[in-house]
């Protein structure tokens, strides 16, 4: 019988971009505290980007139903056993949040206690959004999904793509509907406590790293059922698996970023190097998450 | 525990679960509550299921004018009301989309695999009018011999269009499917206990049931019957599947010898050898020494008064002419199986005896040398005397069916003059003795038709009608079909699809599906009972079909009788009476149910005398749709089996009489018959069931592999291809694959030929080429690779071929590579045993 | 309330695969979709081969993984413990699919039944077409069953999954599960595990059991007993 695994690409593409949605709007509510002044045009854009993103795999996820015109009944109809069900709030909840957060950002209206309270609202559901990818997949029990460390891998995957397409934005200096004040704003900034992008490129890069090898290695240690899933993943994907999640996913931007921070622990990245490694994660992140999304869905031995 | 669908209820209905209202008729009144449950308005209607040769009693539910599912007929007691898979693929089957649905003639002069026919559309009018005119033409030039009726599978009204028809009109030339169907399967019994048909077995009692290529849980025969009580065999008897391949029954034996392909009669030889050597014989049956002291000694002959037979004759002879040196260790070295397995097998169906069955199937002697492996494996049965025993091998009862009026009145002097023309067939010729019931000449040979025809010998066919048959598809050797039917100036195809026969046609008729829109009946025996089984037409056909077998013959009579030839019609009109009302039929469908109502006038009328249920006039017949026989007797048979000696034989009287006679006829003596017809045994040795070396085409050096085929679960004789069921589920066929058609190759062999599972393979034989898929199994001998019967259409459908448009298969047919050969003695199709050779490449 | 179960003697069942035909015969299933199915395994090395036939179907879990995915409990337990399945709630997400353990949900992608719909002919004007032959009868399928319409959609639509009901349909009147009644080996028994002295109790008690993936949890109710 030939076998059809039931999601295709579009269930990768909206956890990919809703990935990276939650994780531009983390990162960007992360510049905005850590640094309001100098990075609030990197934060602005990316409360923008964060309700693209996510509503862009949405769409996505939608045009993968069956039925998307029902897609609201998974509000009304709510079961609290299935994390799908929670998905739907919580990726609701986000848009909402995400949107409101941005007009107020585009309004430069972004030191009163609704932007503070709206922010802080939106952290949570980003973070609620981004483990519900991973816990999505947990929770249908199936091998290759099976265990905790799955909702890690996908938010660190999550974070680290939110990351680098801040950065490309950042080095290629690009400002779409950044309030005029902010913009001058930015250009005023003083230097002497800057945020360093590298060295947090580097710290997601190496935990992310150690999760992926950590994760794989321990289903190499699984029960059978685990085994014969991840052996078939790397049968299928073991190429694209090594060579773009492991190698030019994870492998090369920690070098990269490493040797920027061995000659100057504060010095940035170049803007070629920073660039490159950053395409690479955006690569890299789709990758995984789509391979471990196809591969996961294998057919199951069915066994007494 | 078997739980019926009462047992069901009762149980269920006893727990409150299931409430039982009023009259009996049970409802879930919690489900029932709120939903709609308006009852759908159907029927269960009796029919029968031919698409095996176990021809069940069933029935089908038909609602609005629409068959929407099938089950068994609850009345059979052949069946225990069960069907197998195939009665359900039917339903598919009728509702085929590639059904032919209008009368077409071919606009395409030219006849070819490769032309297409350019059919066009016409009127049953201009069809039969047609068909007639070439009839005529024959008649008219005094030829009517060289029209040919070719039948295929078939109702007990075949002998309107079979027999009467083609007679009436002069020709001699009914020449029926049997020959590559099994006749080589009847050689064995009849040459021991003179009954040429098949038996019936007493699996309820058995306690070993040794099975020669026998796979009753899958196909051949009674099939629902084994499935239905295989648990109980499992549970009380030992069964031993004797198969190269691991069947579906192999699977669930008790022990599987995977024998190398034609050599079951080194098996069977040997298990004799051990039975008597072991004093394992059935003393009752067989009979003894005069002293009780066994001299069954290996190598050491016996003297012939040292032991005196009961109901058996030859024992010794068989001993001293041919068992004496057939030790278990000789024939392991021949089939390919241990000595110690032959050997336990051999004391275990003895042991059981005579509650133990050898069970003979065309796998086991429709090979080339395969006459004498028949009568061996059969004798097994005689020498444990378990034939028509208890729990045995059973011949069956009567069914009292009648036959076609005579029409000796209606043969004009040209009819006279043409049927006494020899059949096309060359049955009887010297090299094809086809002794069916030990004359020579007496069956036939299907298959050397095409020769026949291609060599014009004995004469030349102008024109063949052809019905419920696809011998360019289902006969080995394809491809002299296909140049036999491109040769022949004119022929008709009696039909439900365009096979591959079809493609060859001048005149193709829409037919008549057999099991929901004829009227027809059969009979058939299983489980102790013969019974009679009713078709009835129980949906109106949605294309403009007709009858193959009664309303095509009335048409052509009629329109015969309008130029000028009215013979067959005052035949028709004259004879065939409705048994109820003595009305005269005045169209083709009262001749058609007239004929029914006459020739099971026996069963169903209450006035007559017969063994077995009785019924209540014809609408009872057909409500009930079955009328059983009562139980076979045992032993009936033990003071006569009807042979020369009357006796079982081991020394066949029976066989050198036939042969004797086959010689005679053609001037010379028994060992020139057996060098012409292949055979290695000489004198004395053409009389016992024996050892033969089995004949294959192809040189092992070049062909490196023996090719052996099986059948589907699924197949209703190679008609079912072309239905979604039959492929999504080809599966169920032990190693096969859906949507497929693969050839299972041992991972030994294939690995030494760099073939893999998946790959597009190409087979050939000394006679042709066919591609397919391989599949790499364990479930098949090394040396050999096992291919299922079925696929391989390149005409027949969209499903069935894979492009119907460009000839394009669904894998291959196996007929393409296995070559026309024969076992001559009794005329049968020798397709198993590893008839050839093959090489396996890469396509 | 009654909790359902089906026992599978695998002894007395052949393999023929008569389960996986009627089901499809009884419930309009389409090409593709499976409600009862099987799977086989060939194990050893010639000549001491053994082949297995286990027929398979929706184990109406106790504990069901599918129930707990669906995000608008379209898939849910009856009060005869039943893992049924609502299709005017569900959108088509899949997730039962996926947290099903044993693949026995199946998705309509597609049109069902295009197969009814094509009208192309093999040889024009001569032979029938499936369109043609569905609209003269005038069903989506020649051989249509209006009676599995009475407790679900009788041909389930595009855009939605569906899956084996037990034959809630054919309970409602008091009959057994369609393949129960079309085996041929009689080794299908559907009952009730809370009747004691029922078939399937005495079974299970006389034969021990089997199921599949136990260690799953999903505490499947299709009992398999003795080997095939």
């Amino acid at each position: 019988m030939e076998w059809h695994a039931p999601w295709d690409i579009r269930i990768a593409m909206d956890l990919f971009l809703g990935g990276l949605g939650v994780g531009v709007f983390l990162i960007a509510v992360l510049l905005n505290v850590y640094d309001k002044e100098r990075n609030s045009k990197l934060s602005v854009m990316g409360s923008y980007l964060a309700p693209l993103l996510v509503g862009g795999g949405v769409l996505f996820l939608l045009s993968e139903l069956g039925r998307p015109e029902r897609f609201l009944s998974t509000l009304y109809n709510f079961n609290p056993q299935s994390v799908t069900s929670w998905g739907g709030l919580f990726q609701i909840g986000f848009m909402v949040i995400a949107l409101i957060y941005a007009w107020q950002n585009f309004k430069g209206k972004t030191n009163g206690s609704t932007f503070r309270t709206l922010q802080g609202l939106g952290v949570l559901f980003a973070i609620l959004v981004g483990v519900y990818h991973g816990l999505l997949l947990a929770s249908l029990g199936r091998p290759l999904w099976a265990g905790g460390m799955i909702i890690a891998l996908f938010l660190g995957s999550s974070l680290f793509g939110g990351m680098s397409l801040l950065v490309i934005l950042r080095e290629l200096g690009i400002s779409i509907g950044v309030p005029a004040q902010v913009r001058s704003e930015a250009a005023a900034a003083s230097s002497d406590k800057e945020f360093n992008f590298t060295m947090l490129f580097f710290t997601i890069s190496a935990v992310e790293l150690v999760l992926v090898l950590g994760w794989q290695f321990a289903l190499y240690r699984s029960s059978a059922d685990t085994l014969a899933a991840v052996n078939s993943m790397m049968e299928s994907y073991g190429g694209l698996w090594i060579g773009i999640v492991i190698i030019a996913g994870l492998l090369i931007p920690l070098l990269g970023s490493l040797l920027t921070l061995v000659k100057d622990k504060s010095s940035e990245m170049s803007k070629g190097m920073a660039l490159t490694l950053s395409a690479l994660v955006l690569v890299g992140s789709f990758a995984f998450k789509h391979i471990v999304i196809m591969a996961g869905q294998g057919a199951l031995p069915l066994i007494f | 525990m078997k739980m019926t669908r009462r047992g069901f209820l009762q149980a269920t209905a006893a727990t409150g679960l299931l409430v039982t209202v009023g009259t009996g008729v049970p409802a879930l009144k919690a489900l029932a509550e709120g939903e709609n449950t308006a009852p759908i308005e159907g029927k269960w209607l009796s029919t029968t299921c031919q698409g095996c040769t176990s021809w069940c009693a069933a029935r089908a539910y038909v609602v609005d004018g629409r068959v929407i599912k099938v089950s068994g007929n609850p009345n059979s007691k052949s069946n225990n009301g069960k069907v197998c898979p195939r009665s359900h693929i039917a339903i598919q089957q009728m509702y085929d989309p590639d059904r032919v649905k209008v009368p077409m003639k071919r606009t395409n002069p030219k006849k070819g695999r490769n032309e297409d026919p350019k059919f066009v559309p016409i009127s049953w009018e201009e069809a039969i009018d047609t068909i007639t005119d070439k009839m005529m033409e024959l008649r008219n030039n005094h030829e009517p011999e060289k029209y040919v009726l070719m039948r295929g599978r078939y109702s007990y009204l075949r002998d309107i269009i079979y027999d009467a028809t083609t007679k009436v009109f002069g020709s001699p030339n009914g020449i029926s499917h049997s020959a590559i169907c099994a006749e080589a399967e009847k050689f064995g019994p009849y040459f021991t206990e003179a009954f040429w048909d098949y038996r019936d077995y007493d699996l309820d009692k058995t306690r070993y049931a040794l099975l020669w290529g026998a796979d009753p849980i899958a196909s051949n025969r009674q099939v629902p019957h084994a499935i239905n009580i295989w648990g109980k065999v499992l549970d009380q008897a030992t069964v031993v599947a004797i198969d190269p391949r691991l069947s579906a029954t192999a699977a669930k034996a008790n022990e599987w010898m995977p024998v190398i392909p034609g050599e079951d009669g080194a098996l069977a030889t040997a298990i004799a050898h051990v039975i008597l050597t072991e004093g394992l014989w059935n003393k009752e049956f067989v009979g003894d020494f005069n002293d009780g002291i066994n001299l069954f000694k290996e190598g050491e002959t016996v003297s012939e008064e040292s032991f005196t037979e009961n109901y058996s004759y030859g024992v010794v002879k068989w001993w001293n002419l041919e068992l004496k040196d057939r030790t278990p260790e000789w024939a392991a070295e021949k089939a390919g199986v241990p000595a110690e397995q032959i050997i336990r097998v051999a004391r275990g169906f003895a042991n059981a005896a005579p509650n133990a069955i050898s069970w003979l199937s065309p796998g086991a002697c429709m090979q080339v040398r395969g006459g004498y492996s028949a009568m061996a494996a059969h004798a097994l049965n005689g020498l444990v005397g378990a034939a028509d025993n208890v729990g045995g091998t059973l011949r069956g009862a009567k069914v009292p069916s009648g036959s076609i009026p005579s029409y000796d009145d209606y043969l004009d002097e040209i009819a006279k003059k043409g049927k006494k023309n020899k059949k096309i067939d060359q049955r009887g010729y010297k090299e094809f003795p086809a002794l069916k019931e030990g004359k020579s000449g007496g069956g036939v040979v299907t298959n050397n038709l095409a020769d026949a025809m291609l060599n014009k010998d004995p004469y030349e066919v102008k024109m063949a009608i052809a019905y419920w048959n696809n011998f360019a598809f289902s006969c080995s050797g394809t491809q002299r079909w296909e140049k036999a039917l491109e040769e022949l100036p004119f022929f008709v195809h009696i039909t439900t699809n365009p096979a591959e026969m079809t493609q060859y046609a001048d005149i193709v008729l829409p037919a008549a599906m057999h099991m929901f829109e004829k009227w027809a009946f059969v009979k058939s025996k299983a489980n102790k009972v013969a019974y009679a089984s009713i078709q009835q037409r129980m949906v109106e056909p949605l294309w403009d079909v007709r009858i193959d077998e009664s309303e095509v013959p009335w048409l052509i009579a009629e329109s015969l009788a309008k130029k000028g030839f009215p013979n067959l019609f005052n035949y028709f009109k004259t004879e065939f009476k409705d048994p109820e009302t003595g009305k005269a039929p005045t169209n083709s469908m009262e001749f058609t149910i007239y004929s029914t109502k006459m020739m099971t006038q026996n069963m169903w009328d209450p006035s007559k005398e017969k063994k077995g249920d009785s019924l209540n006039g014809w609408q009872d017949f057909v409500d009930k749709g079955v009328w059983n026989s009562a139980e076979y007797p045992y032993r009936k048979k033990w003071e006569d089996f009807g042979t020369k000696t009357k006796k079982f034989e081991f020394y066949s009287e029976t066989l050198k009489k036939a042969l004797e006679g086959h010689a005679e006829k053609h001037n010379t003596d028994v060992n020139d018959i057996m060098q012409t017809t292949k055979y290695l045994a000489r004198g004395e040795m053409a009389f016992i069931p024996h050892y033969e070396e089995p004949f294959r085409w192809g040189d092992s050096s070049e062909f490196p592999f023996v090719f052996f085929e099986h059948r589907s679960r699924l197949n209703r004789e190679a008609r079912s291809a072309n239905t979604l069921w039959y492929q999504e589920f080809k599966d169920v066929d032990p190693g096969d694959e859906a949507w497929d058609d693969v050839a299972k190759i041992n991972p030994a062999d294939a690995g030494k030929i760099g073939i893999k599972s998946g790959d597009t393979i190409k087979i050939t034989s000394p006679i042709g080429s066919i591609t397919c898929t391989a599949k790499l199994w364990e479930g098949v001998r090394p040396g050999t690779v096992g291919k299922c019967f079925g696929q391989g259409h390149w005409a027949y459908g969209k499903i069935a071929a894979l492009d119907y448009g460009k000839r394009t298969p669904r894998g291959g047919n196996n007929n393409e590579i296995l070559p026309a050969d024969y076992e001559r003695l009794s005329g049968s199709t020798a397709r198993h045993g590893g008839v050839t050779r093959v090489k396996i490449e890469k396509a | 309330m009654a909790r359902y179960a089906m026992v599978i003697d695998l002894h007395k069942c052949v393999g023929c695969g008569a389960c996986d035909i009627t089901c499809k015969n009884e419930n309009n299933v389409d090409r593709g979709i499976f409600w009862a199915h099987h799977f086989t395994r060939t194990t050893g090395v010639f000549p001491n081969v053994k082949y297995e036939h286990v027929p398979t179907m929706c184990n109406h879990c106790n504990n069901a993984a599918c129930v707990k995915a669906c995000p608008t409990k379209a898939m849910y337990k009856d009060d005869k413990r039943l893992t049924l399945h609502d299709p005017k709630k569900c959108i088509g997400c899949k997730s039962c699919m996926q947290a099903c353990p044993y693949d026995v949900i199946s998705f309509n992608s597609k049109e069902p039944h295009g197969f009814w719909r094509d009208a192309n002919s093999v040889i024009p004007d001569g032979t029938a077409s499936g369109k043609e032959t569905a609209e003269k009868l005038g069903q989506k399928i020649p051989y249509y069953n209006p009676e599995r319409a009475t407790t679900y959609a009788g041909i389930r639509p595009k855009g939605i999954v569906e899956k084996c009901t037990f034959c809630d349909h054919r309970l409602a009147k008091g009959e057994e599960p369609y393949c129960v009644f079309s085996c041929p080996a009689g080794a299908r028994t559907a009952g009730d595990l809370d009747n004691p002295t029922g078939q399937v109790n005495l079974l299970l008690a006389k034969y021990g059991h089997k199921q599949l993936k136990p260690h799953v949890g999903t505490e499947p109710k299709v009992y398999y007993i003795r080997y095939y």
